[in-house]
């Protein structure tokens, strides 16, 4: 029974990302700054899924922007989904538009039956932040989950 | 009998696996990790460095802009510690005959801000060495801009000259008490 267990989870959702680090450098108070430091974009996530069932794809900030008691809001960070590679699926508010991250995990796409059979999906994006005006100066760091699930 | 409810057992633990593992959506996750440095502000612009007060006689008590204030000073500071507006009277003071003027006769007062500090409302003579007008809020030195407007007055003594008088001011914004 327990060898039964580990087959029927054996994994068959993959996501990879092929670079996890997000670093706006420097900025002013009230200043706003887009980061694709691969020209068109900043980094990919790799879908894919022999599951034969449609997956999801969703983002949720789980640390905002902090340094000590201070945070910026997550509504300013923002995504874009730049092109989907092979993908045939649904970009959620379309491909070159750009939507604020949030707490709560946001749906970025769809996939279509064609995603479910093994191929794989390169989501490209690039990200954007605009520093309020009443920022107390620091280091910020903050992390986003990407997440991949057959759930909506 | 006994191995026969031993395998009944069995298959209903085997269902509940199946069925378990069925029901849980599978989800793969990737964090990504997000930094950015907010650089420092700490910066302090005046309207208008001018303060005449135009002609007074022995005895005179002049007030600029009775009703409102005569300047402001715009402060921002995002270092996330209390800074303060000061102010002084800068270099010595002459009168109309030449003579030095005590820079007490000169008093100031915030007539108000829009910051969440607090102001000095009082009328306060000047001095050479600066005095507190104005010591941030928690929303003040978080970035957000304060306007800190000042009134002035000349009191002049019965046994001082007529004439033209004008004060050199100065205002330091500093995160020293």
């Amino acid at each position: 029974m327990m060898m039964l267990c580990v087959a029927t989870s054996d994994a068959a959702l993959q996501m990879n990302l092929d670079y996890n680090m997000l670093d706006f450098g420097a900025m002013n108070t009230g200043e706003s700054k887009e980061i694709s430091i691969k020209g068109t974009h900043h980094n990919t996530l790799t879908c894919t899924s022999t599951n034969n069932m449609t997956w999801y794809l969703k983002a949720q900030v789980v640390k905002p922007f902090s340094f000590m008691q201070y945070t910026i809001p997550e509504a300013n960070f923002k995504w874009t989904v730049v092109s989907v590679g092979a993908g045939k699926g649904i970009v959620n508010g379309g491909v070159n538009f750009t939507f604020p991250f949030s707490r709560t995990p946001t749906l970025i796409y769809t996939s279509d039956p064609d995603d479910n059979t093994g191929t794989a999906i390169d989501i490209s994006f690039r990200y954007s932040l605009d520093v309020p005006e009443n920022q107390v100066a620091g280091n910020y760091n903050g992390t986003v989950r990407f997440i991949m699930i057959e759930t909506l | 009998m006994n191995m026969k409810r031993s395998a009944v057992v069995a298959i209903m633990a085997l269902s509940a696996v199946i069925f378990v593992s069925g029901s849980t959506a599978e989800q793969a996750t990737q964090d990504m990790y997000a930094t950015v440095t907010i650089n420092k502000v700490f910066s302090m612009v005046l309207d208008n460095a001018l303060i005449d007060f135009g002609y007074a006689q022995p005895g005179d008590t002049i007030e600029l802009k009775t009703s409102s204030y005569y300047n402001e000073v715009k402060c921002q500071a995002n270092k996330g510690t209390t800074w303060h507006l000061k102010i002084a009277v800068m270099g010595t003071i002459t009168g109309p005959d030449g003579n030095p003027v005590a820079p007490e006769i000169f008093k100031w007062q915030v007539f108000d801000s829009t910051g969440d500090g607090d102001p000095v409302k009082d009328w306060t003579p000047f001095s050479a060495t600066p005095k507190v007008a104005y010591t941030s809020g928690q929303s003040d030195m978080a970035g957000r801009e304060a306007l800190v407007r000042f009134k002035y007055k000349l009191d002049l003594p019965k046994d001082a000259t007529g004439g033209n008088y004008r004060v050199r001011v100065l205002y330091t914004m500093t995160d020293n008490p």
